[in-house]
């Protein structure tokens, strides 16, 4: 009986590990984004709009490649 | 017995947790009946420098090419098929008649190029034959912000929604919202506003002939159908990645996914759109080495795939012939971007 127990609750915890979202979307990796000269979007501590690109910035008049938290 | 309930509800609790996972995107793939690899033939010209070249257009023996990022003029003109440069127009700058932004370009049936700046948020037609300014629109506010622009009819034009709360906009001649129409097809609980607009913001493209409007996601990988004469929702085609993933941040939409469509075109026979297919987290690690989009997707007019073409070349727009099968297109990362397909 311990012994189900004990199986059932590792699955739930290798379902659950392997179930979330792994997606670290939004933060910089790999210390690429740390290297990049942003362009300017002002003081605006909300985002960072880089290089550039087709993506409207939205608190800036620029088209740019990716926008990062 | 007590053993055998506890395992039966233990059972019972593994089975719900294995059915309560993140909903997939369990919409069929788009199945394309018939895959070809297309070679380009470049299109050699001088005297055209372009940063990001974004959009094209041809009537007749004359092509326009917008520069997304233009560092003098964001519009160029040539002879085609020659190739030789003629003019250019719109000059970027912040003095009067000088223009701060350039989304889209369009050649109305009588021959004017159109383009719309949307940080002036305004519209500027521009005289056949010398390309001098021959009116301007000054655009409403309620826009907040518009991205992209087609003909309607001659006293109207389409214009993605902002706000989040519809789709598209139509537009006077005044610069006024005459209509408001349909809603962003999320299936997720977003709430309708600017962020999802933004995170859905959709490139178009309208056919009178057949009122077929056809709006294709930057982000995501979706494209919707819609009837305008009969105001309706025909048909949402979802690729594999499905609707443009986004988080919130501030009250703005920062994209995540995959980067999806860049452009889109309704002709007579079939639907054109160019697809990227760059995933963000590919974007950071730097493993993206070309901007632009090397798969052209055609449906038929009810939006069924009916062939993917491979390009050779990262493309960020294009223009089809559909009498002569030509498919003209940008390559932003090339010297001489001006590129054409022969559409088997």
């Amino acid at each position: 009986m311990k012994k189900i127990f004990l199986t059932c609750i590792s699955l739930v915890i290798l379902t659950t590990t392997f179930s979330t979202d792994l997606n670290s979307a939004g933060r910089p990796t790999g210390g690429v984004i740390d290297n990049i000269e942003a362009l300017s979007n002002g003081e605006n501590p909300v985002h960072l709009c880089l290089y550039i690109g087709s993506l409207d910035c939205p608190t800036s008049s620029i088209k740019v490649m990716y926008i990062v938290e | 017995m007590l053993n055998n309930t506890v395992n039966t509800y233990l059972l019972i609790f593994l089975l719900v947790l294995f059915s309560c996972q993140e909903e997939n995107n369990t919409d069929k793939m788009i199945e394309f009946p018939k895959v070809v690899a297309l070679v380009a033939t470049e299109l050699r010209t001088e005297g055209v420098y372009m940063r990001y070249p974004f959009r094209i257009r041809i009537m007749d023996s004359c092509l326009y090419a917008m520069d997304l990022h233009a560092s003098e003029y964001f519009c160029h003109r040539l002879d085609y098929p020659s190739m030789k440069y003629q003019r250019s127009l719109m000059r970027f700058g912040r003095a009067p008649g000088e223009y701060s932004d350039a989304e889209n370009i369009r050649i109305d049936r009588h021959r004017r190029l159109w383009t719309l700046d949307a940080n002036k948020r305004q519209l500027m037609a521009f005289t056949p034959g010398t390309d001098t300014l021959l009116c301007e629109i000054k655009l409403s506010e309620e826009l907040i912000r518009p991205l992209d622009f087609d003909f309607y009819d001659d006293s109207t034009f389409i214009i993605p929604d902002y706000s989040g709360q519809h789709r598209i906009c139509l537009v006077n001649r005044e610069g006024e919202i005459v209509k408001r129409l349909f809603s962003v097809p999320t299936r997720k609980s977003h709430k309708a506003d600017i962020p999802l607009a933004q995170a859905w913001r959709g490139f178009i493209d309208y056919n009178p002939t057949n009122h077929l409007l056809a709006i294709a996601t930057q982000l995501g990988e979706v494209i919707e159908l819609y009837n305008l004469k009969e105001n309706k929702l025909l048909k949402v085609i979802y690729g594999k990645s499905g609707e443009p993933v986004y988080n919130t941040k501030e009250g703005y939409a920062i994209p995540d996914g995959i980067m999806g469509y860049s452009d889109v075109s309704v002709g007579r026979k079939h639907i054109y759109a160019l697809f990227w297919g760059h995933t963000f987290k590919d974007m950071k690690k730097g493993l993206i080495k070309k901007e632009g989009g090397r798969i052209l997707r055609v449906f038929d007019l009810k939006g069924n795939p009916v062939c993917q073409y491979l390009l050779d070349r990262h493309v960020t727009c294009f223009t089809v012939n559909e009498q002569t099968h030509i498919f003209t297109a940008l390559d932003v990362n090339s010297n001489q971007p001006i590129v054409e397909y022969k559409l088997e």
